[in-house]
């Protein structure tokens, strides 16, 4: 069974009528099919035009769900999304920024995304759309573990909802593999920081990816952070205990102490970026 | 494979054939673009994969999923009946007992059953069956019901011959006789030296990982088979495939005109190969056999991975006195070679010299030659060894090793043809700025530290018979060349090409090349060991030549001159004594009655009492993030003596490539098997399995060549380069680590897990 | 012979190496771009079921094809075993080693990670649309002249790649060359080469437009 509506109502109807993969970008769906075809039904929503692009409203930004890394790159936004945009070219050779889709890398909820760290520490909303209706799902929430979300059989994520609070703030995104393309990361890290007129920290958000089952925030350092003045050795302020809530795991890529080192050294380096 | 020292016999007669290299030419030597550069890149190339023949089938195999298993039952039924399968091939057919022989450089090993119930690596073949089409072929296959007995599994070469672990085979784990080599006094060499030095050294098991993976395309007329195969080795394959169906070798073609990279997995018969004629002959029909990525990754070959212990001594003026060197290498689950310290004893002038080189059985895929096979790991470990050398007594790398470049061949005593070995590395160390590059260490704030290293290398090629090469001239100027060689990339066809048109004057663009098919070309040495400039420039040369010496008599006898008073310039028949009256081939009658001149050549033998070797040094910079571990090449130069560059544009590309496959031999490439629980290879896909990119390469890449103008080597003086070029590159980055941290990395690849964890320990030893 | 095998077991169908064996064998995951849960979770059952052909009509270096196709095929599949245009390559299936690229509207893209039905209303140029009659593209010139390839393998795909970069962008820095061609993998390491190539292209383009 292979489906290709047009319109967002007929995928969704679709959804709900059949127990249905969702094909967007592709990116994970062939690699997961190794030398097979498709056997379950497949709903391909890549002809949904208005899951596509990105809007400014008064509040938020708006990308749609199908919105691919390329045409992110390409857009006019401002500096909050520097690292989510750093994050897209390291996503995979222009052949993946030009297939993979923001959607995509947020459903498929690999442990080592690389969207999810800049849009967490953007407070990313997700919208999720199905026959019943519409819901709005904090991508901190949505996100439960690996490979796992909130995200049911009959729902589509048609956008991601970004609050415009931190718009103007710096923001930068590390990733650290042993190669230097295609890489998948060992440990990387997103930092959003705004300062106050004193160039005080108002608002730091700290996410970090690769090293635990889901990509989480630093809530503890971020507090730990806020207040303080942002100057030249704010890196300096960041010790191991403030990485400890991560549980980073050994695999073929690299072991867990490694990661752990690294994640911690790629947070000290981020600030330091940030806040210079 | 083995190194093997040569003692070859040198016909003493003057052969017709013996000429002089070239002292002038005007095409050899020239930056010209390939001669199938159109194919290549317009994509109208037809490698074996692209072939397309009416009504053919698609075959796919079934793989044991275990590192060690006993088959104890297979059924087949359910796929038989799925759609589209059109035959099936298994143990259970006599076929399944057929034994693939060992190619020609691995004297014996344990017999290779095409399906054995007794399965030794994971990937193992089981079964196979043939489809319309490939989807229909892998669908089929997950039908098929294999109950397995699984066996602990040996996966390390430490291992291997210690009680109590599994036996690979009847004969134990231990794939042969240990290779023992001595020469001097070692411990008369220790007790002289000034400092002695003794570290292991670790290369890991590194994939060829060709982007075309390994496939063959088979089909039968009556009992003619032809295969058509991306391979190195057209004749190899075809005595294989004769021996194992015992058909006559006439009625095996083995066709490979293009090959989609092979660094030397692709030059002995694979079982796939084998596969897809046995399932054409069940179902007369063309049958393809195509295997996936992942497959390649465990079962198309690899570098074995060494361990290697070494103690080595030298004065206080740099000479080594001794050098101890014990090498035990994983073969895989069947017979190959794994060896690394024989190379070392032909290396540096060293008096006094144990070298020992063990290899084992393990539960994984079986080795295969992989460009500069033992070489590369052994200096991984002897080029780090000399750093250490001239670190102890204070001496600068590059005069350490000028100091012990040997005079003649080490182990054999013999002289070389030419060695200009000396000459690399002060060339080399020249243009890289080595001196200053030396000194210059990064500042102890800043996390980035920057350091050089050198590492200098030395390949033996094997030129000389049997080979038959075949030049035929039309009337018209234009020419066919007819050669056994396949060129994998390695621009074979071009630089043959160019010794046609050097010889008879006719420009590229009218020499057609014909090879690499059984069918139509006559036998002629594979495309390894870097010899293929050696033994067919030398016979395309003679070939050509013939048809020289045959299209001047015929000129002689229609202008009634001397032949001697003749020659050919640009396609045309020029009188010595009338330059400005030339004569078109068109014009010779006897020639258009003939219709064409065949030339027919050979290579002379190897010169007599000489050694033929490539030398080389490169140099490496390096940047190591001692925050995490990371480190990026940011220069690379090499500085090779490969005799005559026959083509600089493909000689630059043989040694840049070279280079990058060095990157990742040194920092990123290795083969992780799952040492917890399955056994399993768990990297075997190009996301976990890192090659160099593009964005891995430094800009900053240089090739000089020192070109010792060797007229004993052969008539081309060209001398090989296909695999000196990776040699070299791994010890000079690790060597330029250790500049840039102290810190000496043993074990290839060198992660940034692996940097941080040896900063993280030298920390807190201090 | 080993004794110790007590780990008799019978293997489900899907005995044969698969991805999702070594899935479980790593943690993470394997692949970077990933897999899908839903997909791990179905029975071998459902794997042999097959969807109905359709019609489908590409525009392929602006030629115009009628097919009917399986609609979950790929664009590579159709690409070489349908049309028989076999200079896009496969070499991982995956999206791994770019040796499959080629452009849909100018922009370069994995056919491997591309449905045929989805290629339908867009344009899609394959390495021999850049030959005009017998005359190569400016590209694949540049890759002659610089020899930019060694086995030639991956070169379709790597062409495909400096096309699409120089088509978004006509005079790349040595950076954005390295950035554009970090998709498609070279065994034979030509990328040196390949640099020089793309910064010959991006001038013959320059000249061809001036022309």
């Amino acid at each position: 069974m292979y489906l290709r509506p047009t319109t967002l109502d007929q995928a969704v109807d679709a959804l709900e009528h059949h127990r249905a993969q969702v094909l967007a970008g592709g990116t994970d769906f062939y690699p997961a099919l190794g030398e097979r075809l498709p056997s379950t039904p497949v709903v391909d929503i890549t002809a949904v035009a208005e899951l596509k692009g990105i809007s400014v409203h008064e509040t938020f930004f708006r990308i749609g769900g199908l919105t691919t890394w390329s045409e992110l790159l390409a857009a006019q936004l401002p500096p909050c999304f520097d690292a989510l945009k750093s994050a897209a070219r390291e996503i995979g050779g222009v052949q993946i920024q030009n297939r993979g889709t923001v959607a995509g890398n947020l459903c498929n909820a690999s442990p080592a995304a690389d969207s999810v760290p800049p849009l967490l520490a953007l407070d990313a909303e997700v919208e999720l759309v199905s026959i019943g209706g519409r819901r709005g799902v904090l991508l901190a929430d949505f996100i439960v573990g690996s490979r796992k979300t909130l995200r049911r059989a009959d729902e589509l994520l048609t956008a991601v909802i970004v609050p415009r609070v931190v718009e103007n703030a710096r923001s930068v995104f590390l990733k650290l593999g042993a190669r230097r393309y295609l890489v998948i990361s060992i440990a990387m890290v997103a930092i959003v920081l705004a300062v106050d007129e004193q160039r005080r920290i108002r608002d730091i958000r700290i996410a970090v990816g690769s090293c635990s089952a889901r990509a989480q925030r630093l809530r503890e350092l971020e507090q730990f952070l806020t207040g303080r003045p942002a100057q030249a050795r704010l890196d300096a302020l960041v010790m191991p205990e403030h990485v400890k809530s991560l549980s980073p795991i050994d695999d073929v890529r690299a072991t867990a102490a490694y990661r752990s080192d690294a994640a911690l050294i790629l947070v000290r380096r981020a600030l330091q970026m940030c806040a210079s | 494979m083995k190194q093997t020292e040569i003692s070859s016999e040198r016909n003493s007669s003057t052969d017709a054939q013996n000429l002089e290299p070239w002292t002038n030419p005007t095409v050899v030597g020239k930056p010209l673009p390939r001669v199938d550069g159109y194919e290549r890149v317009s994509g109208s190339a037809i490698y074996p994969a692209d072939l397309i023949l009416p009504d053919m089938l698609h075959a796919a195999i079934l793989r044991c999923p275990h590192p060690h298993a006993i088959v104890k039952n297979l059924n087949t039924e359910a796929a038989r009946k799925s759609p589209g399968v059109r035959a099936i091939v298994s143990s259970a057919d006599p076929e399944g007992k057929l034994v693939i022989p060992y190619p020609w450089w691995v004297p014996e090993g344990p017999p290779v059953l095409l399906f054995d119930q007794h399965c030794r690596y994971q990937g193992e073949e089981v079964a196979a069956l043939a489809a319309d089409t490939p989807y229909q072929a892998y669908d089929a296959l997950r039908l098929m019901k294999v109950e397995y007995e699984e066996l602990s599994h040996l996966l390390h070469a430490q291992d291997a011959l210690k009680p109590g672990q599994p036996l690979l085979h009847n004969t134990g784990n231990l794939v042969r006789r240990p290779d023992t080599y001595q020469r001097g006094d070692l411990a008369k060499g220790f007790g002289e030296a000034d400092v002695l030095v003794e570290e292991t050294y670790e290369t890991s098991c590194e994939i060829h990982a060709t982007v075309e993976t390994h496939v063959a395309v088979a089909r039968w007329e009556g009992e003619q088979l032809t295969v058509w195969v991306p391979t190195q080795a057209i004749y190899e394959e075809q005595k294989s495939l004769a021996a194992t169906l015992r058909l006559p070798v006439s009625s095996v073609r083995v066709i490979s005109q293009y090959v989609g990279g092979s660094f030397g997995c692709k030059a002995e018969l694979s079982k796939h190969t084998l596969i897809a004629a046995l399932l054409a002959r069940k179902t007369r029909r063309p049958v393809k056999l195509a295997l996936s990525r992942e497959e390649s990754f465990l079962c198309a070959g690899n570098r074995p991975p060494n361990v290697m212990c070494l103690k080595a001594g030298a004065k206080k003026d740099g000479s080594l006195t001794a050098l101890e060197f014990t090498n035990l290498g994983a073969v895989g689950a069947y017979a190959d070679w794994a060896d690394a310290a024989g190379w070392a004893a032909g290396s540096y002038a060293c008096p006094n010299i144990r070298t020992q080189d063990t290899e084992v059985y393990i539960n994984a895929g079986k080795a295969r030659a992989f460009r500069g096979p033992g070489a590369a790991q052994s200096a991984w470990a002897l080029e780090q060894m000399i750093d250490m050398l001239a670190d102890k007594i204070g001496m600068d790398p590059v005069e350490f090793r000028l100091k012990n470049v040997p005079a003649t061949h080490p182990r054999t005593g013999e002289p070389y043809t030419s060695i200009e070995l000396r000459e690399c590395l002060l060339k080399g160390a020249e243009a890289f700025g080595w001196t200053k590059a030396r000194v210059a260490r990064a500042s102890s704030s800043d996390p980035v530290k920057r350091g050089v290293g050198v590492a200098s290398c030395r390949w033996i090629t094997e030129g000389g018979p049997p080979t038959t090469v075949i030049v035929t001239l039309f009337p018209d100027g234009s020419a066919t060349l007819n050669m056994a060689a396949a060129d994998q990339g390695t621009g074979t066809k071009t630089i043959m090409a160019m010794v046609v048109a050097e010889e008879l004057g006719i420009p590229l663009q009218k020499i057609h090349v014909e090879h690499a098919d059984t069918g139509t070309t006559q036998y002629g040495k594979s495309g390894g060991g870097s010899h293929s400039v050696m033994v067919y420039a030398p016979a395309v040369r003679a070939a050509a030549a013939d048809v020289k010496r045959q299209l001047l008599e015929i000129a002689a006898g229609e202008l009634k001159r001397p032949a001697i008073e003749l020659s050919l310039k640009d396609g045309k028949i020029v009188p010595v004594r009338e330059p400005g009256q030339p004569k078109n081939l068109s014009e010779l009658k006897d020639l258009t009655r003939r219709e064409q001149i065949a030339g027919i050549g050979h290579p002379p033998p190897e010169p007599k009492g000489r050694l033929i070797a490539s030398f080389g040094a490169q140099f490496a910079e390096v940047e190591v993030n001692v925050h995490t571990g990371e480190i990026r090449v940011i220069r690379l130069l090499a500085c090779h003596d490969s005799g005559r560059v026959m083509n600089p544009l493909t000689h630059e590309s043989q040694i840049f490539g070279g280079m990058v496959m060095g990157i990742g031999f040194a920092l990123t490439e290795q083969r992780v098997l799952d040492d917890h629980q399955t056994g399993r290879m768990v990297n075997a896909n190009w996301h976990d399995y890192k090659i160099p990119t593009a964005k891995d390469v430094p800009f900053d890449q240089l090739c000089l060549t020192i070109d010792p103008k060797d007229a004993e080597c052969n008539s081309a003086g060209a001398k090989g380069v296909g695999e000196i070029g990776t040699v070299p590159t791994a010890p000079a980055i690790a060597n330029a680590v250790y500049h840039a941290t102290g810190i000496r990395v043993t074990q290839a690849p060198i992660s940034p897990m692996q940097m941080l964890a040896l900063l993280a320990a030298r920390r807190e030893a201090r | 012979m080993n004794e110790d095998h007590d780990l008799k077991r019978t293997d489900d169908p899907c005995s044969r190496v698969s991805r999702r064996g070594f899935l479980e064998s790593v943690g993470v995951g394997m692949t970077g771009i990933a897999v899908a849960s839903n997909l791990s979770a179905q029975d071998a059952e459902e794997l042999t079921e097959d969807a109905e052909p359709k019609k489908l009509s590409l525009v392929i270096n602006g030629r115009k094809h009628m097919l009917i196709v399986e609609p979950r095929t790929n664009l590579l599949y159709v690409l070489r075993e349908k049309l028989g245009m076999t200079g896009t390559k496969p070499g991982c299936e995956r999206g791994e080693c770019g040796a499959c690229t080629v452009l849909i509207d100018d922009k370069s893209r994995y056919s491997c990670l591309t449905l045929a039905f989805e290629a339908d209303g867009h344009d899609v140029t394959t390495i021999e649309g850049l030959v005009h009659g017998e005359k190569l593209g400016v590209v694949q010139q540049a890759f002659l002249e610089k020899d930019a390839f060694q086995c030639g393998y991956c070169t379709p795909g790597q062409i495909m790649a400096a096309e699409g970069l120089l088509r978004s962008n006509h005079d790349p820095s040595d950076e954005e060359i390295r950035e554009g061609m970090s998709g498609n993998l070279c065994r034979c390491g030509a990328y040196q080469h390949i640099f020089k190539a793309v910064r010959r292209a991006a001038e013959l383009k320059k000249e061809e437009g001036s022309a």
